[in-house]
């Protein structure tokens, strides 16, 4: 896997742990049989902790989307329990840090396994779409960000999150079209792409012309400190490019 | 107060809560907390020792060695306090049905699972218990406590509390619990060769492998280092060889699910490791930065006592289980956000060690010799 910092992505919690429960649980599936599996989902199901809550995105679901997520039943409550669950949040989970915190191109893909889990992964690739997606949209310092550029961290940071909700959301086009996503939906989703593309592209030229004019001019200790955090953190991969 | 101490409560503002008790309560008398008390319990609140003990253990939580001192009513609210819980604590893990004789007798493979489990529970908890007569005796030797001649019988009684012979309590407790789960675990082998024999359940087949072709191995391990020095006689007395033999039975009886029970419990673990596990950096979303470069080092994290229940997301507002119901909308933010709750003067930079070697809430969850379990 490229990383530009081979080791940031170690420090996350979770992406040791859920690589290796994916590792055990995947190679599981592949050799159980299906009267096993089965036996396999009643043992997760009778454990409480490994219960998960869905559909997290409705807290700041805006009125217009085409994407609103429809309960099951009427009285569903969104909390899902079973291997496949299991299995699919760990995927998620590792794909965002490996998305926010290395190179990889397509990390959805990567850690997709063999696709026993397939409905319960895509489901939780939506939600996390849509809530990174109306988490920027709704987040007051994003909006100042975009509107002037800011040589500090805080635009970096959100860079990375910039980065993770792109990398969301172009695995959300991509596990649901022909799926459970309509041609409408799916211009939806490659609206939010659009426009997040479109920042990015205005911040990483404002950065490199902020870096290009600083280091052409003598500096004094701090600012070349603080220089220093922006080159490190662009480096460590939030300036990269998609494909 | 109450109407300070109920918000700071509620919203976790433990150094707030201990500073707030500096200034106002230095020369309160009992009439005057059983006052405090009484209008705590009208709005539904916890005691004011409580409420103090919970927010000296959030700060030693969060700042280690760094915390600020306890004045002299915190101390003497506190330790009794901590007694309170401890005693609390010894009795419900005397309650357990595991700690009574004769040993319960499962009638299902899930029965000794839940008796088993139940006992992990309780031995994380008497690991929280000695972190509580750690906090207890660290305060009792906090300078000025000895100059006491103003206080009252009843306070300078607290503040006497032996919580060496508590610690002896708990450590007898503990090994009798690890011993009486010893003896559980013997048992449950017999109880899976038979299962294995007799029953086409896949469920109860792939516990019952589990049983004898993961755990028996090691269970015969610790029985042959420790033979002798048990105190339960049963232990002692154990035929190993038959024992092995009947776990060899069982393991060519349960085939391939052995090695197939072997990776459902083992991504499990590592999946719960993932689900709420906490590092020591960033709220518990980061770990330290010799993760980086040591692989030995991204193992060890805090893992919650108990099982946990998680909470629905649209519901909680305080405590929610698990504490980050996705790591992914958080962890971006690590570089950059400020997770943490600071005391009046503290620099941002908590040195991890200080965390490390003093409180925690949950328990350590590492390797013992390159094993989870």
């Amino acid at each position: 896997m490229p990383k530009s910092n081979p080791n940031l992505a170690y420090r996350v919690v979770g992406y040791t742990e859920y690589a290796n429960a994916l590792q055990h649980l995947d190679k599981l599936a592949s050799i159980a049989s299906e009267e096993e599996f089965e036996a396999i989902d009643q043992i997760v199901t009778s454990e409480p902790e490994f219960k998960i809550y869905t559909n997290l995105a409705r807290k700041m679901q805006p009125p217009d989307t085409t994407l609103i997520e429809s309960p099951d039943s009427e009285d569903d409550d969104y909390s899902r329990h079973g291997f496949r669950w299991v299995t699919a949040l760990a995927r998620v989970e590792l794909a965002a840090i490996i998305a926010g915190f290395t190179q990889h191109r397509a990390p959805f893909h990567f850690v997709a396994g063999t696709g026993y889990d397939i409905d319960e992964y895509r489901e939780l690739i939506q939600d996390g779409a849509r809530t990174h997606y109306w988490g920027l949209k709704s987040d007051p310092i994003f909006a100042k960000l975009r509107r002037r550029f800011q040589a500090n961290p805080l635009t970096l940071t959100y860079l990375r999150r910039m980065n993770i909700a792109t990398a969301f959301l172009r695995a959300s086009g991509d596990v649901s079209a022909g799926k459970d996503y309509s041609a409408q939906q799916l211009g939806e989703v490659q609206h939010y792409l659009k426009t997040l593309q479109g920042i990015r592209e205005r911040l990483k030229v404002s950065i490199t012309l902020y870096l290009a004019d600083v280091t052409s001019r003598s500096r004094t200790d701090r600012s070349r400190s603080s220089e220093k955090k922006l080159l490190q953190m662009c480096n460590e991969g939030i300036c990269r490019e998609f494909d | 107060m109450e109407q300070q101490l109920i918000p700071a409560y509620n919203a976790q503002q433990s150094a707030y809560i201990l500073q707030t008790a500096q200034t106002r309560l230095a020369r309160a008398t009992d009439e005057q907390i059983q006052e405090i008390d009484r209008l705590l319990k009208q709005n539904d609140a916890p005691s004011l020792a409580a409420i103090l003990t919970d927010a000296r253990l959030q700060t030693l939580k969060l700042a280690g060695r760094r915390a600020p001192k306890s004045s002299l009513i915190e101390s003497i609210l506190v330790i009794g306090e901590v007694q309170r819980r401890l005693d609390e604590f010894l009795q419900e893990i005397e309650s357990n049905p595991i700690m009574k004789d004769p040993l319960p007798k499962p009638k299902q493979l899930g029965d000794f699972r839940d008796l088993l489990w139940t006992t992990h529970v309780d031995r994380n908890r008497l690991l929280v218990a000695k972190q509580l007569v750690g906090v207890g005796r660290m305060i009792q030797r906090k300078k000025g406590l000895s100059r006491t001649k103003n206080l009252s019988e009843e306070r300078k009684e607290i503040l006497k509390t032996d919580f060496r012979k508590t610690d002896r309590r708990f450590r007898n407790a503990y090994n009798d619990l690890e011993e009486r789960s010893l003896e559980l675990r013997v048992k449950r082998i017999g109880f899976a060769v038979r299962i294995l024999t007799r029953s086409e359940s896949p469920k109860d087949r792939f516990l019952a492998a589990y049983a004898v072709g993961v755990d028996g191995p090691d269970l015969i391990e610790l029985l042959d280092e420790d033979r002798g020095k048990f105190n339960r006689s049963f232990l002692n007395e154990v035929d190993l060889d038959t024992l092995e033999a009947e776990m060899h039975s069982g393991v060519e009886k349960a085939g391939d699910l052995v090695a197939k029970s072997r990776l459902l419990f083992a991504g499990l673990h590592w999946w719960r490791r993932g689900r709420y596990g906490s590092g020591p950096i960033a709220m518990g979303l980061i770990k330290g930065p010799a993760a980086a470069t040591n692989a030995g080092a991204r193992i060890g994290l805090f893992m919650p006592t108990i099982a946990p229940t998680p909470s629905d997301p649209m519901k909680a507002k305080m405590g929610q289980i698990p504490t980050f119901d996705r790591r992914h909308h958080y962890s971006w933010a690590f570089q950059d956000r400020d997770f943490r709750e600071y005391m009046a003067g503290q620099t941002q930079e908590v040195a991890i060690r200080d965390v490390n070697d003093t409180f925690q809430g949950g328990h350590f969850d590492g390797t013992i010799e390159g094993q989870f379990w």
